[in-house]
């Protein structure tokens, strides 16, 4: 019965697994199942991003790459195409073949920001995606069981980038840069199972993979045009010829080798306007209206799974400047009523010059995959901390919330630190604590003493009950001490930690021990 | 056992106050890490009222006194299923010296400072730190709270369930408090310990107790 256990599906076999590193125990192939089995990528290539994303003319026309001297095509329409126009070809050739040839840049920015655009609605598909140039990569192992498979999660995706107006080619395959390559080179078979990889890839054409043109030249004089070849040859020799670059490239398509890509997060920005029916300066009339676009904002917010970290508001007035709010959020929030809070704490410290006809709320929003508090799962203990900081600072100012650490330092006076809160960096706790007294008040500055008969006074006079310690330290930074630190204690009982200065004399206040 | 039985019944009529005892177990409260004051406050720092301690300046030993009950409330859970909690100093004196905080086992991690200049910026900051349990302690140093203020704050700590601790000046122990418990606080004659004066406390005379906070703070 033991070998048919095997063959049932692994109940964790659809959960994301983060690509691991063969371990130093494993064997090569048992590292390979362990990344392979758990990933399914679907690429999403766009072959014609660079003509798309460039403002609609007559056809036809070409993209051009290179120096503005040896310019060549990077791409061209159809209707260039069929004159004779093709990638790698010169201007002058191009415009030889078709005289009324529209030339344009290559538009990087614009080709990036059409991809992240698309990225935002692939993220419907699949939190674990990556960009390259001219694709999307979406991890889709975990999401196929909610789309209805292979086919329909690959169709619905397709139909999704189309209605932006993009043509795609897409491809899948168990790794990234197999799915990439087979996109590429317009291979839309699924490949679903590690075993068939090597396979699929073995047809693929040297030539297309992208690989610099020293090596293809290198390859096709060994007479190696498709990938089937090239793995036959033997490792060492290949390496040798193709680089460790293009190799590594070769191990990570096959799954020999993890692959490390970043995942894509967006951080987005929302804005959004409304007229009030009757300028107003009433902050009841000003909180409805808000609460009117904090509630489409939450709405948006809750459908991408993310929050919003800071909202700038803008309330316009009649003849006069807007009055700009910018609300931080300490922590990304999509709950509109504490985000009404906020907003309604910030609005009733704000003095309006005149009523407001419109607010444009602007927001920024967190990255998809952070934590964010969502409504109805009640405050937790560090988000109700974040908004007490937040309320906190609102009345008393930035600077006067701050949370405390202790210093590796022999000067007292910087011994400790204000930290800025909540805690990002912890201090160094693992220091060693001082194995000698330290009180729990230090002055900001010490305090000179008034000295009798050689003792220092402090209420009354002083007697020193332990000490001296002498600290003597910082040359390095001009601030050097050399101090004689004493517990004390005065008539009343206060103890007090006092020191002499041992270079230019006299007596010190330096903390209480409260 | 008759009588026993009549003394139980008695002690059952609701208009009846134990003075020590069951009444103050009941009610939740964090150990105060000195024997003597847990005896005289029955069982520790109680939990959501306002304590306020009424001493004059800085030094006489108050801040340590707060110490190990502070120190207790922002440590996780023994079984590791609670977080800590956080704190609030709130218009401290002088600088909290961070290394001695440390020493006393205070995470500093979790502890808030709060400067506040005017005087009513202080209660306003300490009913913040408490209103939707933000902190499960918080600490302030008010010079001349109103009776309202304090009133509020009290208000404010019976809903959190937080430690609240006010420290005033002693001059204010003739000021009207809504606090059930005042306690002042001054140096012994011979200034080795620090006398506490429990002027008030919730189902319990005052007492008088002392505790030796230079022992534990050296």
């Amino acid at each position: 019965m033991a070998p048919v256990s095997h063959n049932l599906p692994l109940p964790f076999a659809a959960t994301p697994l983060p690509a691991r590193p063969p371990s130093a125990g494993t064997t090569g192939g048992a590292a390979l199942a362990a990344v392979s089995g758990t990933r399914l990528w679907l690429c999403l290539q766009l072959p014609e991003l660079p003509l798309e994303v460039m403002a609609p003319g007559e056809a036809p026309q070409a993209i051009l790459t290179g120096t503005r001297h040896q310019a060549v095509v990077l791409h061209c329409d159809e209707a260039a195409a069929r004159c004779g126009v093709c990638p790698g070809m010169s201007t002058n050739a191009a415009l030889a073949l078709v005289p009324g040839l529209a030339l344009h840049e290559r538009a990087p920015g614009r080709e990036r920001a059409a991809l992240e655009g698309l990225a935002t609605v692939a993220l419907g598909f699949t939190p674990q995606l990556a960009l390259e140039s001219d694709a999307l990569l979406l991890e889709i192992a975990a999401s196929l069981p909610l789309f209805g498979g292979v086919a329909a999660l690959r169709a619905a995706a397709v139909a999704a980038v189309e209605a932006r107006g993009h043509q795609v080619r897409a491809a899948m395959a168990p790794t990234a840069r197999a799915a990439l390559w087979l996109a590429r080179l317009g291979h839309a078979a699924p490949v679903t199972e590690p075993a068939r990889l090597a396979g699929a890839l073995a047809g693929l054409p040297v030539a297309g993979l992208g690989w610099p043109a020293g090596v293809q030249q290198s390859l096709r004089r060994l007479g190696v045009t498709r990938l089937g070849e090239c793995l036959r040859l033997p490792r060492d020799g290949l390496a040798r010829r193709i680089g460790t670059t293009c190799l590594q490239e070769l191990d990570e398509a096959l799954g020999r080798v993890p692959e490390v890509r970043p995942v894509w997060r967006d951080g987005v920005h929302w804005r959004d306007e409304l007229e009030l029916p009757a300028a107003t300066c009433a902050a009841d009339g000003l909180l409805e209206a808000l609460r009117v676009l904090l509630d489409r904002l939450t709405i948006r917010l809750r459908a991408r799974q993310s929050g919003a970290t800071v909202l700038q508001l803008g309330l316009r007035h009649r003849r006069q400047p807007a009055t700009a709010l910018r609300i931080g959020l300490l922590q990304p929030s999509a709950d509109p009523a504490r985000l009404a809070d906020l907003a309604g704490l910030y609005l009733s410290a704000t003095r309006l010059p005149a009523p407001v006809e419109a607010i444009v709320l602007e927001a920024g929003i967190a990255a998809a995959g952070t934590a964010v508090a969502l409504p109805g799962l009640g405050y937790d203990r560090g988000e109700r901390v974040a908004g007490l900081i937040e309320r906190l600072r609102l009345r008393l100012g930035l600077h006067a919330v701050h949370g405390l650490a202790a210093a590796p330092e022999h000067r007292p006076e910087h011994a400790w630190q204000v930290t800025p809160v909540p805690c990002t960096t912890r201090g160094a706790t693992n220091e060693p604590l001082p194995g000698k007294p330290r009180p729990l008040w230090l002055l900001a500055q010490p305090a000179a003493l008034d000295v009798r008969a050689g003792a220092p006074l402090f209420e009354g006079l002083l007697t020193l009950e332990r000490g001296p310690e002498r600290i003597e330290s910082g040359w390095w930074d001009g601030h050097d001490v050399r101090r004689d630190y004493y517990v004390a204690r005065n008539r009343r009982g206060l103890r007090a930690w006092v020191f002499r200065d041992c270079r230019a004399g006299g007596w010190y206040l330096h903390g209480l021990f409260g | 056992m008759v009588v026993r039985e009549r003394i139980e019944q008695l002690l059952r009529d609701p208009r009846i106050w134990p003075a020590r005892g069951t009444a103050c177990a009941a009610r939740a409260v964090v150990v105060t890490g000195w024997p003597s004051l847990d005896r005289a406050l029955g069982g520790g720092w109680p939990l959501g009222q306002l304590t306020e301690l009424l001493v004059d300046g800085s030094g006489a030993g108050e801040f340590t006194l707060l110490l190990p009950a502070l120190a207790r409330l922002l440590q996780p859970s023994p079984d590791g299923t609670e977080p800590g909690g956080w704190a609030a100093l709130v218009a401290p004196p002088h600088v909290p010296y961070a290394p001695a905080l440390r020493r006393a086992g205070v995470d500093l991690a979790r502890l808030l400072v709060v400067q506040a200049r005017r005087e009513p910026d202080v209660l306003w900051a300490m009913e913040q730190a408490l209103r939707p349990r933000s902190c499960a302690a918080v600490v302030g140093w008010s010079q001349a709270a109103g009776s309202s203020a304090l009133r509020r704050l009290q208000l404010a700590a019976e809903e959190s369930g937080a430690w609240v601790v006010l420290l005033r000046p002693a001059h204010r122990q003739r000021q009207r408090s809504p606090a059930p418990l005042r306690i002042g606080l001054r140096r012994g004659l011979q200034g080795q310990r620090l006398d506490l004066h429990v002027i008030r406390r919730r189902g319990g005379v005052p007492v008088t107790t002392g505790v030796d906070v230079d022992g534990g703070a050296a």
